[in-house]
């Protein structure tokens, strides 16, 4: 299940910001975003551990640059929700296969992918939200929450590093 | 590198690009990653608090022979590790053959795992007492890691091969009765002397021939007392006589003195090991099966050395007096006849039971005719040694690894030394 799910992960992220790329006549984006799709899967194939951190930032990368280009938002957003969903689960495909045999790997694999799908769908939730509706408040207002974001940030980040 | 690290990182990268180029969809787009940050630090697992116990089903075992381990693993706190990786941390030197030292699990509250798999392993003393448990939450961003201990000691000692008999003669023996000739008449089964009958004699001793050549007395036969001596057991384990290349020949050595040590032990004797290698080991002397557990504990931890130097071999005097037996098990060095000429010299009764490093080293190398010259000179370096050692009366049994030792102690060790009957010292 999670070796399915990560390959069309994978094929889902390169071919939505691909194609968002090629509509909008930006054809060498869209050959690259391919090759790095293969080089992906091949990776996957022979166990390379170094490329899904690459093909992460490339994605968001291209997604980011997407979104400065004006390319369609929807497309280069979901790129990006299965680029990271491809990376979580090129991870833990790899943490599978430290499992021995009679362990309960339908039950992680499971667990894990109905984690993922809550955390992605909240995410696409807010993201959307935060796309269709503007609020405007004061640059007051905008530095406290940029610096309570920012104290948040790091707390978090300090927290899951120890 | 740390998965909450890269995630930080490029939500981070997102945002200030966001910010510094004021456009609100980089913003946007980096919402999934602070939700999926956000998971990681709410569902991180807590503080590893497993209890790990251990059963091995046998503690002391053969090279080769399978060892099952059974580990159970509870998680008594009451939060559930949702994915925990157990490692059972082998040691070098074994390996497993059945099953696997590696779960992946997700262990609830309260709840236990339980698995078993096969060891096989090289001779030596292991530590089977390291557990390593990694707990992450389910995306795999945070990481707690604890090793667990746990009780657990493996012995694997080497075989030991059933000698009938290893016939030794030393001029000193213990006044125990045993097997090994006293060379002093008495009770006993082998003919030894006669001497003139006194009273209390049984008349079946008498020795009617004699007695009927030389009337004027009646003779009686003497038969050679049988005794236990005391046997030193020398195991060679420097590097420079066992190692060529990644080949030992050690472990033919040890396979060697196991099988002496029991064959002597089971004859009654007083036997001893002394280990020269890696490090000094003295196997006190001592007689029966815990002695020859003991040697067999000992034998299971030695490792050969870089030690060089032979010459310095001491020989407490207050464990084997002189004229008792030595049994130097060594693949010899070119400058040994030194040591065990002046152990000759000290009145000891040395036998030398020689793994023959030529035959053992030239099995692995190729032929060729640089191979076969090297071979022969270095053959004949060793025929000269060999020679000079059995010109001192050491006695020598050289043995080519390839051939079984029984083979080797049945041909050259269940005979009686060629020594002069009857002679006192």
């Amino acid at each position: 299940m999670t070796a399915f799910l990560l390959f069309g992960s994978i094929l889902l992220s390169v071919g939505c910001v691909a194609s968002g790329y090629s509509l909008a006549g930006y054809f060498v984006p869209g050959i690259l975003l391919g090759v790095l799709g293969t080089t992906w899967i091949i990776g996957l194939i022979r166990r390379w551990k170094w490329v899904p951190l690459p093909g992460l930032l490339a994605i968001y990368g291209f997604a980011a640059a997407g979104f400065f280009l004006g390319l369609p938002a929807g497309l280069m957003f979901l790129g990006a929700i299965f680029g990271l969903s491809a990376w979580d689960l090129s991870d833990f495909y790899a943490r599978l296969r430290l499992a021995a045999e009679g362990d309960d790997v339908p039950g992680l694999e499971r667990r894990h992918i109905l984690r993922l799908m809550l955390v992605l769908l909240l995410g696409a939730g807010l993201s959307t939200a935060a796309l269709v509706e503007h609020v405007h408040i004061s640059f007051e207002w905008m530095v406290v929450l940029i610096l309570l974001g920012a104290w948040g940030f790091g707390r978090i980040v300090r927290q899951l590093l120890h | 590198m740390n998965r909450a690290f890269i995630t930080a990182l490029l939500a981070c990268l997102l945002i200030v690009t966001g910010l510094a180029a004021l456009h609100a969809p980089l913003l946007v787009l980096a919402v999934p990653v602070c939700i999926y940050l956000l998971s990681g630090i709410l569902f991180r697992p807590g503080d590893i608090q497993i209890e790990a116990e251990r059963r091995i089903s046998a503690e002391r075992v053969l090279v080769g022979e399978k060892v099952l381990v059974t580990l159970k693993v509870t998680n008594p706190t009451n939060h559930t590790l949702e994915e925990l990786l157990l490692e059972d941390l082998v040691p070098p030197g074994l390996e497993i053959v059945e099953g696997s030292c590696r779960h992946l699990v997700r262990l609830p509250a309260g709840g236990s795992v339980t698995w078993t798999y096969g060891l096989r392993g090289r001779r030596g003393s292991y530590s089977l007492g390291r557990l390593r448990a990694t707990a992450r939450d389910q995306l795999g961003l945070a990481t707690v890691q604890r090793t667990v201990t746990t009780t657990g000691q493996l012995l694997i000692v080497p075989p030991v091969l059933r000698l009938r008999r290893v016939a030794i003669q030393p001029r000193r023996t213990r006044v125990y009765s045993g097997t090994i000739p006293a060379r002093q008449g008495g009770p006993g089964v082998e003919f030894f002397d006669v001497r003139e009958y006194q009273t209390g004699d049984p008349p079946r001793w008498i020795n009617w021939h004699l007695t009927a050549r030389h009337p004027a007395s009646v003779y009686v036969n003497q038969f050679e007392q049988e005794r236990v001596a005391d046997v030193g057991l020398i195991l060679d384990g420097r590097r420079i006589a066992n190692e060529f290349g990644e080949r030992t020949i050690f472990e033919h050595s040890v396979l060697a003195t196991a099988s002496l040590a029991d064959a002597f032990l089971n004859a009654g004797n007083h036997v001893g090991m002394f280990f020269y290698g890696k490090q000094i080991v003295w196997t006190m002397p001592g007689y029966g099966k815990i002695q020859a557990e003991r040697i067999l504990h000992d034998l299971s931890r030695l490792e050969p050395g870089d030690s060089q130097i032979f010459s310095d071999l001491y020989v407490p005097r207050n464990l084997f007096p002189s004229h008792s037996q030595l049994v130097l098990i060594s693949p010899l060095a070119s400058a040994d006849d030194g040591a065990l000429v002046a152990l000759r010299s000290r009145g000891y009764h040395v036998l030398v039971i020689s793994p023959d490093p030529v035959a053992f080293e030239l099995a692995a190398l190729p032929v060729s005719t640089t191979t076969d010259l090297a071979a022969r000179i270095v053959r004949l370096q060793r025929n000269l040694l060999l020679r000079r050692l059995r010109a001192t009366g050491i006695q020598v049994v050289e043995w080519d690894v390839s051939q079984p030792f029984e083979l080797v102690a049945r041909q050259f060790l269940e005979r009686r030394p060629g020594l002069t009957r009857g002679v006192q010292p």
